[in-house]
C-alpha cells in the first residue's frame, strides 16, 4: 500500500469516525460532543484569534464557536463535513466580534521574554541563535501580524483558512460558501496585498 | 506571449504555489515561470508572504478553555434559567442537553465525575415542565386523590421558623467558586423588589437573560405571568410560600379550605417593568434551576394540585433506612459527617434519611450546626440504601461541601430490587435520572396599573441594570 494510499485511508477513516461522533452528538451523546471540542479546539481558537487579531478575544470566540455548534448541532445538515460547518461558525463568530468591537490598535500578545501562556513560539524565534537574531525575528513577526491585521475581513478569512490552517481551496470554498474560482482568486489578491505590506521585511 | 495572457498567468501563482492547478494550467505557468523573471520573482515574494504567515506561533487551546466553556455552560443555566436558544418543543430536554455537555467536557479533560458531583446531577435532574405535560385527565386523577402533601408536624414548623428563602436546598447546585461568583456579580442589592414605575427603560436588562421571558412579554396582550417552580420536599416549598408572602406580597389564590402549603400564589404589580424586576429577582433568589416562566396559556386552570410523585411517596417509606458519610480521606474510616440544621433538615425533608453525625454516632438528631461553609471539602464515602436516596445524597454533596468519592448499595439496607453492590456513582445517577421533582408552586404575577401612578418613586438601580 502506497505511502498517499495509507494517507487516504487514515483520512477516510477519521472522516468516518468524526461521521460517527457527529451523528452521536446530534441523537445528544455529550461525550461525542466533547470528543469533537477537544478534537478541533486548538484550530478553532487559532482561526479565531488570526481572524479577529486578538488573543485575548479568541478563547472567547471560541468557546462562542462551541455553544453555538451545540445550540443548532441539531439542525446541522450532513450534507457538509462537521469540520466545514465548524470553522464557518468560528469565522462567522470572529468576523462579527471584529465588526463589533471596531478596528483598534492592535497590542502584540508576544513580547518580553518571548512567551505567552499557551502559545508555541514560532522556530525562527525559538532557534534564533543570539538575541539580535531573535530580536528581529520578533519583529517581522509583529509586521506579519499587523500586515494580516490590515487585511479586510474577507482576504484575512482565506490567508488564515490556507496559510494558517492548511485547508484546500475545496474546503475553503464550503467553509466561506464560495465557488472554488472565488477562492482562488480572493486568496491571491490577499497574498499580494499581504505581499505589498510586507515587502520590507521579505528581503526578496 | 500577450499581456493579458501574462496577468491571467500571473494570478494562478498563488494556485501554483499551493498545488491547486490542473496539468494543463500548471504547465503554462511553469513554461511562463521559465521565461519571465518577474514572474519569477513574484513567485518567490508569494512563498516569502505564504511563508512569513506560516510561521507565526500557534495558540494552543488551554484547560482555561474547557474550563471557561464549562463555566459558561453553567452560568448560562443558572444565571438565566433558560433553555438554550435553539430550544425545541421539548425545553427541557435541550436545557439538559447543555449541562450534560457541561459534565462531558468535565469527564473528557480529566476532572471525572468526582471532580464535578453536582453537573451528574442535572444530569440526573428530571425535566421542570413535567407538571405542565400533565393532561386533564390526570389532572382530574390527581384531584380525586386529594392532597399528597403529609400534614406538617412540629418538626416541619421548627425547620420553617429558621428556614432561608431559598428553594429546595436539597436541590441547590451551586457548591462551585466561580457559579459562586457568577451568582454574586448578579445579586440583587436588596431583596426586597420596588414595585413602582422604573427609572427608565433600561430595566428590561433586568429580565434580559430569559429568552422566554422576553419572547412573553413581546406580546402586547400579556398582562400577567405564571411562573413554575419546582421544589424537592414540602418543607422546601412551605419555606418559600411563606417568604414569597412576606416579601413580595404574594397572595395565595388557591380555593379556601385549601391549606396554604399548596395554595398556587399571586401578586399585582403595576407595570411590565416591575413584574420583570419580580421574576429577575425570584430567579435569582429561589435559584434559576427552580424557576421558569409559563405561557400564560400553557399555565393550569387554578386550583392547581401540587403533586406528589409516586417515586417520592416510596421514599417516606424510607425513614426506617440510615444514611451516613464515612470520611475515608485519611484511610482510616471514621463518621465525619456535619451539617447545619438547614442541610440536616433538606436530607430528612427529601427522604426521610437519617444523618449520622459525628458528634454522637446516634443519627439525625445529634448532628451539628456547624455552618455548611466551615465544613472542609473532602471526599467523602457513602453508603446509601438505593438509588433515589444516591440521588437526594449527590445533588446534596456539593452544598455540604464534599465530594462523594464512590456510592455503594450497602448490603444490610437494600431492597430485592436495589442495585448491586460496588455500582460507580455514575452508572446509579443515570437509573435514577428519571426520578421526577416532587412538588409544584404556581406563581401569577398580573399586570394592573393603579388609577395614579408613583412618578416620583423611581427604585434604585439593581446591578442587572
Amino acid at each position: 500500500m502506497g505511502k498517499e494510499t495509507v494517507g487516504s485511508t487514515v483520512a477516510e477513516l477519521r472522516t468516518a469516525d468524526e461521521a460517527v461522533l457527529v451523528e452521536s452528538a446530534r441523537s445528544g451523546d455529550m461525550n461525542a460532543f466533547s470528543r469533537l471540542v477537544v478534537q478541533y479546539q486548538d484550530r478553532v481558537l487559532n482561526t479565531c484569534w488570526r481572524i479577529s487579531g486578538c488573543l485575548e478575544d479568541a478563547e472567547d470566540l471560541a468557546q462562542e464557536t462551541f455553544l453555538k455548534a451545540l445550540e443548532s448541532i441539531a439542525t446541522f445538515r450532513r450534507k457538509s463535513c462537521f469540520y466545514t460547518w465548524l470553522f464557518r461558525i468560528a469565522v462567522n463568530v470572529s468576523i462579527s466580534h471584529r465588526r463589533r468591537k471596531g478596528r483598534r490598535p492592535r497590542l502584540s500578545l508576544y513580547c518580553g521574554d518571548g512567551q505567552s501562556d499557551g502559545m508555541d513560539p514560532p522556530a525562527s524565534e525559538a532557534q534564533a541563535p543570539d538575541p539580535a537574531a531573535r530580536l528581529t525575528a520578533m519583529e517581522t513577526r509583529q509586521l506579519v501580524e499587523e500586515g494580516l491585521d490590515a487585511l479586510d475581513d474577507d482576504h484575512r478569512s482565506v490567508i488564515v483558512l490556507r496559510d494558517i490552517e492548511g485547508f484546500d481551496y475545496q474546503q475553503i470554498a464550503e467553509i466561506l460558501e464560495l465557488p472554488v474560482g472565488t477562492v482562488k482568486s480572493r486568496l491571491h489578491r490577499a497574498r499580494m496585498e499581504l505581499r505589498d505590506r510586507l515587502k520590507r521585511v521579505l528581503k526578496v | 506571449m500577450s499581456d493579458d495572457r501574462r496577468r491571467e498567468l500571473e494570478t494562478q501563482l498563488s494556485a501554483y504555489l499551493d498545488g491547486e492547478l490542473g496539468l494543463a494550467e500548471r504547465r503554462a505557468v511553469e513554461a511562463l515561470l521559465e521565461t519571465d523573471e518577474e514572474a519569477r520573482a513574484l513567485l518567490k515574494q508569494l512563498r516569502a508572504t505564504v511563508e512569513a504567515v506560516r510561521g507565526l506561533p500557534r495558540a494552543r487551546a488551554s484547560e482555561r478553555l474547557i474550563e471557561s466553556l464549562r463555566a459558561r455552560m453553567e452560568r448560562q443555566s443558572l444565571l438565566e434559567g433558560r433553555p438554550v436558544p435553539g430550544r425545541t418543543a421539548d425545553g427541557g430536554r435541550s436545557y439538559r442537553k447543555w449541562m450534560a455537555v457541561a459534565a462531558a467536557i468535565g469527564l473528557v479533560v480529566g476532572a471525572g465525575y468526582l471532580a464535578w458531583p453536582w453537573a451528574q446531577e442535572w444530569i440526573a435532574r428530571p425535566g421542570q415542565q413535567y407538571a405542565l405535560r400533565l393532561d386533564e385527565r390526570q389532572h382530574e386523577h390527581l384531584a380525586e386523590q386529594g392532597l399528597p402533601d403529609r400534614a406538617p408536624g412540629a418538626a416541619d414548623e421548627e425547620r420553617m421558623a429558621g428556614a432561608p428563602p431559598a428553594a429546595a436546598p436539597v436541590e441547590q447546585p451551586v457548591a462551585d467558586a466561580a457559579v459562586d461568583r457568577a451568582l454574586a456579580r448578579t445579586a440583587p442589592t436588596e431583596r426586597r423588589v420596588p414595585m413602582a414605575k422604573p427609572a427608565d427603560d433600561k430595566v428590561e436588562a433586568a429580565a434580559e437573560h430569559s429568552d422566554e421571558f422576553t419572547a412573553f412579554f413581546a406580546r402586547p396582550s400579556a398582562d400577567s405571568t405564571v411562573l413554575e417552580a419546582t421544589f424537592a420536599d414540602a418543607v422546601s416549598r412551605r419555606a418559600a410560600v411563606t417568604w414569597l408572602r412576606e416579601e413580595y406580597a404574594f397572595q395565595p389564590v388557591s380555593p379556601p379550605g385549601q391549606p396554604l402549603e399548596t395554595a398556587s400564589l399571586e401578586v399585582r404589580v403595576p407595570d411590565v417593568q416591575s413584574a420583570r424586576r419580580v421574576v429577575s429577582s425570584l430567579r435569582q433568589t429561589l435559584s434559576a434551576d427552580n424557576l421558569r416562566i409559563v405561557s400564560r396559556e400553557d399555565a393550569p386552570p387554578l386550583p392547581v394540585v401540587v403533586q406528589q410523585e409516586p417515586a417520592v411517596a416510596a421514599l417516606s417509606d424510607a425513614s426506617s433506612r440510615s444514611f451516613e458519610m464515612v470520611d475515608s480521606s485519611d484511610g482510616e474510616e471514621k463518621a465525619a459527617m456535619r451539617v447545619d440544621a438547614r442541610h440536616k433538615a433538606a436530607f430528612e425533608g427529601r427522604a426521610g434519611v437519617a444523618v449520622r453525625s459525628a458528634d454522637d454516632g446516634q443519627g439525625a438528631h445529634g448532628a451539628s450546626s456547624a455552618p455548611a461553609a466551615s465544613i472542609a471539602r473532602r471526599p467523602m464515602r457513602a453508603s446509601l440504601p438505593d438509588t433515589a436516596i444516591t440521588d437526594a445524597a449527590t445533588r446534596s454533596a456539593p452544598a455540604l461541601g464534599t465530594e462523594i468519592e464512590q456510592v455503594e448499595t450497602e448490603p444490610s439496607l437494600r431492597s430485592p430490587a436495589a442495585a448491586p453492590t460496588s455500582q460507580p456513582f455514575q452508572r446509579l445517577a443515570t437509573e435514577s435520572r428519571h426520578a421526577p421533582l416532587p412538588y409544584t408552586l404556581w406563581l401569577y404575577i398580573h399586570v394592573e396599573p393603579p388609577a395614579t401612578a408613583p412618578a416620583d418613586v423611581n427604585p434604585p438601580a439593581s446591578p442587572d441594570e
